[in-house]
């Protein structure tokens, strides 16, 4: 997909490592993670449960601060929030008393004169295919529609990379694969940088460039797999599955080392 | 089809029907407490078991409460204990969320008023009432005040409540929309807090009502707290009933009152019911 020569990397992650103090005792979660992200690319970041993928997220939109480390979008070190970056959280996390209208509205940061606003609103409803549930309240609407409620939040602002914190581990099966393809029309549509947290192995390998395997606690990066099949990808291709099953094995294998350790302390 | 169509709004009436029965079982739950208390009232004071002197019969109360009624007499009483609770109510319910939100949104504020309010708090309004008749007088302002604070802690509270209570998944939002100061404030820490604001204000308009008779025991010669006190003094206790029967009313369709216009204006945080 991102064959051009001049390449542009536009997140860096230099040696980043995260320690938590709980108790007064220290948790490290995240040891040496080193990973650089180009232009358009979509990235998706796997592991257990626990391994500090999610806490990587959080370091990279602001809302926590690396122990060790640095990250940088574009040129900016980050060290708080900035508009620059879109996050899409694991719960549709949408104000309750706005309805989709103004609760897209809300992620509109940028000032703007009223009539390009309500454009633009409109646009991201069409966009994430709620047109009709413009004056609906949140809690009118399913689990899926609250996401894409906050996909269209995320994106209104035009954020240059949007961060995705396994935003469809909350849905059914079915609704998640259909918001599978909805992201993927996006990110072809948007040309975004995406980075995606999410547990679903065939999740990433079905929307990934590359997909960055972490260890258990402290997460390590054990491997970075390219994904270079055509999309949209046929989910029971030999390929497919011959990707699943290496990833599944480093992260099986990662949990079967883990109980073994635990032996020793 | 017709027949089928026919059939499915037969379903669709008996299921309202059924919706009914529910309705009015649920309606008799509600009432049946009321209705055997006065019963019990009923029999004990028309068979001579209790002396009418101290517990007059229900009939004779709702006589009372007709003749105090087409008199006027319970109308003028109960519009100036009113005017006095909406003053002292309103008076509470502003500074409650002036400086709630204070003490929500810093904690430096809430340190140094914190300490102030958990020794004033369970101070009860009856210790209050000298307090203020020396600092006030007799007059209306002490009746005011004595409202004032019966009003006053809930709304503080809850206000202070609702405001740190705040969801901080939805301050995360703001925080990575790189939001202002000034909209978090007003599109997230206040909506927020709105439900548990209201509360406070329907427990302190209760209570407020509920300390009228106490205002109106500080040298009163109108209003319904001081008809009571009168006619006890006077030896007339259907009158007291009637009264006290009355405030109760009242203070019951204040709160439905506000509970429905709560649900009204806050309907975005109650679950939609069928």
């Amino acid at each position: 997909m991102n064959q051009e020569m001049n390449k542009e990397i536009h997140l860096s992650i230099r040696g980043v490592s995260k320690t938590f103090h709980i108790n007064k005792g220290e948790l490290q979660v995240l040891d040496d993670i080193n990973l650089e992200v180009e232009k358009g690319e979509f990235i998706s970041i796997v592991g257990t449960s626990g391994c500090g993928k999610s806490t990587l997220l959080k370091m990279v939109i602001g809302l926590e601060h690396a122990t060790k480390g640095e990250i940088r979008v574009g040129q900016r070190v980050v060290t708080k929030p900035s508009i620059d970056c879109g996050m899409v959280f694991q719960e549709a996390r949408l104000f309750p008393w706005l309805t989709v209208k103004e609760n897209i509205e809300f992620g509109i940061t940028r000032e703007m004169p009223k009539e390009e606003q309500a454009k633009l609103v409109q646009h991201h409803i069409e966009l994430v295919g709620l047109s009709g549930f413009e004056n609906a309240l949140p809690k009118q609407l399913s689990g899926g529609m609250q996401q894409r409620v906050s996909i269209a939040r995320a994106l209104v602002n035009k954020p240059d990379v949007l961060l995705l914190d396994e935003p469809f581990g909350a849905l059914d099966a079915l609704t998640r694969i259909n918001m599978q393809n909805e992201v993927l029309k996006l990110w072809e549509h948007e040309k975004k940088t995406m980075v995606l947290v999410t547990h679903d192995i065939d999740e990433a390998i079905f929307l990934s460039d590359r997909i960055v395997v972490l260890s258990a606690r402290p997460g390590r990066v054990m491997d970075i797999i390219s994904v270079e099949l055509p999309r949209p990808r046929e989910r029971s291709s030999d390929e497919f599955l011959h990707i699943r099953s290496k990833i599944f094995k480093y992260l099986t294998k990662d949990a079967t080392d883990d109980v073994n350790l635990g032996k020793y302390l | 089809m017709q027949q089928r169509k026919g059939k499915i709004i037969v379903e669709e009436s008996k299921a309202e029907s059924r919706g009914g029965a529910k309705k009015a079982k649920n309606f008799a739950l509600t009432v049946i407490a009321p209705v055997l208390v006065v019963a019990i009232w009923f029999i004990v004071t028309n068979t001579g078991m209790v002396r009418t002197s101290i517990l007059p019969s229900p009939q004779k109360v709702v006589s009372t409460f007709w003749s105090l009624l087409s008199s006027g007499k319970l109308w003028t009483d109960m519009s100036i204990s009113f005017i006095r609770v909406l003053r002292g109510f309103a008076l509470g319910a502003l500074l409650g969320m002036v400086i709630g939100s204070l003490m929500g949104f810093s904690a430096t504020v809430n340190r140094v008023l914190g300490t102030m309010v958990s020794i004033l708090r369970p101070i009860p309004m009856l210790a209050w009432i000298p307090i203020l008749i020396l600092w006030l007088g007799i007059g209306e302002s002490s009746k005011t005040a004595v409202i004032f604070i019966g009003s006053f802690w809930s709304v503080l509270l809850n206000t202070i409540h609702g405001i740190q209570s705040t969801d901080v998944k939805l301050l995360e939002v703001a925080r990575v929309l790189e939001k202002k100061r000034s909209v978090f404030i007003f599109k997230v820490y206040l909506p927020s807090a709105l439900p548990s604001i209201f509360t406070g204000l329907r427990l302190g308009i209760s209570s407020a009502w509920t300390c009228v008779v106490g205002a109106e025991m500080i040298a009163a010669t109108s209003g319904i707290g001081y008809m009571i006190h009168y006619a006890r003094e006077l030896a007339q206790p259907a009158r007291v009933y009637a009264g006290v029967i009355c405030i109760g009313v009242v203070g019951v369709i204040i709160d439905k009152g506000l509970l429905v216009l709560q649900r009204k204006l806050l309907s975005w945080a109650y679950v939609d019911q069928e």
